[in-house]
């Protein structure tokens, strides 16, 4: 049975989350590639997180993220008839956003993403951070 | 309209340097070669829903083998059939040889942007078409070039017209390791040519040079609608420089 991929929420919920943790590794690899060799930078690149889904996820997943853009920039109100498949997929993205931001806490001193919720200390001012009981 | 009289606009031209321009309102006539004879084909027209019929045929799929990513387009049973509808309206196809029909399918959609270094060198603001169309008075196939389309800025409405319908697939064989079918968006891409077409060169609809947004809409060739206003949502090409290889 054919999946139509505007409308496979779970589908595209797990797009964008790839995408968004592939664009977070990709940021992190691109600074510190000025100390590296190209070797280097093709084999970091080469150990990104792999898309698992059949392409017709990231395409349309690509366009809910710019969509997402035009919306918080305000260019949405120009636009005229949204689709519920269009509702739902910035639904997919806020989803996945949420996720996104809670695996990659902001260090509240510089507002660098961490690599995992769990870090001890920021890994671009290494500020401590301290944790606080339940 | 006179040569002369089109010679002062700008871009349009044949490849030796002459000037020409393509009529709509008339039949085209396309000369195979077959051996040591030609064979023409007269070719009337396309109305917009044999070339839509032409674009859902095009089967466009992506899949995932390891790590790359595999695209394939076929559009050559599209064009065989667009070229069987076309020719059974002026008396049948049958004895029309596959190879005949296949090489009327490239003549059809031979529009193309060129890149940068194709281009002829006059400051445009619009897009440029290189395109095969017809026979004139002999029976060489023609190439024109710089068939220009001038167009209005698209809105971020239209912008996100363009990209929705860019991005509809079907996913057929599970989500994981299923093969991704495009629709395309050349319907889109036909709608937005006919919002925001300003002019064009090299065009005519017997005789006269065509102007006029309501005009244009009415008579350009989907195909060339919808080549040039895939060029508005295209990026531009970057300023590359190759090393020399040693």
């Amino acid at each position: 049975m054919a999946i139509d991929v505007t409308r496979d929420g779970e589908g595209l919920r797990i797009a964008l989350s790839e995408m968004l943790e592939r664009g977070f590794a990709q940021s992190r690899i691109s600074r510190s590639l000025d100390d590296s060799d190209e070797a280097a930078g093709e084999r970091m690149f080469g150990s990104l997180p792999p898309f698992t889904l059949s392409p017709g996820y990231y395409k349309r997943a690509e366009y809910l993220l710019w969509l997402e853009k035009c919306k918080s920039t305000g260019l949405t109100q120009q636009m005229v008839g949204f689709t519920m498949a269009e509702a739902d997929g910035l639904m997919a993205v806020a989803e996945a956003r949420s996720q996104f931001e809670r695996n990659h806490p902001p260090c509240g001193v510089c507002g660098a993403l961490q690599e995992t919720p769990f870090a001890t200390s920021c890994c671009k001012c290494s500020t401590e951070f301290v944790r606080r009981a339940a | 309209m006179s040569e002369s009289d089109l010679e002062n606009s700008s871009g349009p031209q044949k490849e030796n340097g002459n000037f020409n321009f393509i009529d709509l309102a008339l039949p085209r006539k396309i000369v195979i070669r077959q051996g040591a004879r030609c064979v023409a084909y007269p070719i009337p027209p396309i109305p917009q829903g044999a070339w839509f019929q032409y674009f859902d045929g095009i089967v466009s799929t992506a899949e995932r083998e390891g790590n790359q990513v595999v695209q394939r387009t076929d559009a050559s049973s599209a064009g065989i059939a667009l070229v069987h509808e076309l020719l059974e309206r002026d008396g049948g196809s049958s004895a029309v040889p596959l190879a005949h029909k296949l090489a009327l399918a490239n003549v059809l959609t031979s529009a193309f942007a060129p890149g940068i270094d194709d281009v002829n060198d006059v400051p445009t603001e619009g897009v440029r078409l290189h395109c095969i169309w017809s026979a004139g008075d002999g029976d060489a196939m023609r190439r024109y070039k710089n068939l220009e389309h001038v167009f209005e800025s698209p809105t971020a409405e239209q912008n996100r017209r363009y990209r929705r319908d860019d991005s509809r697939a079907q996913i057929i064989g599970g989500s994981r390791k299923g093969t991704t079918i495009f629709h395309g968006a050349q319907r889109a891409l036909a709608a937005l040519y006919d919002e925001l077409i300003v002019s064009v060169a090299g065009y005519a609809v017997n005789g006269v040079a065509l102007e006029g947004r309501e005009e244009i809409a009415r008579h350009m060739d989907t195909y060339h609608k919808v080549a040039a206003a895939a060029q508005l949502f295209a990026p531009a090409e970057v300023n590359l420089e190759e090393d020399e290889e040693e």
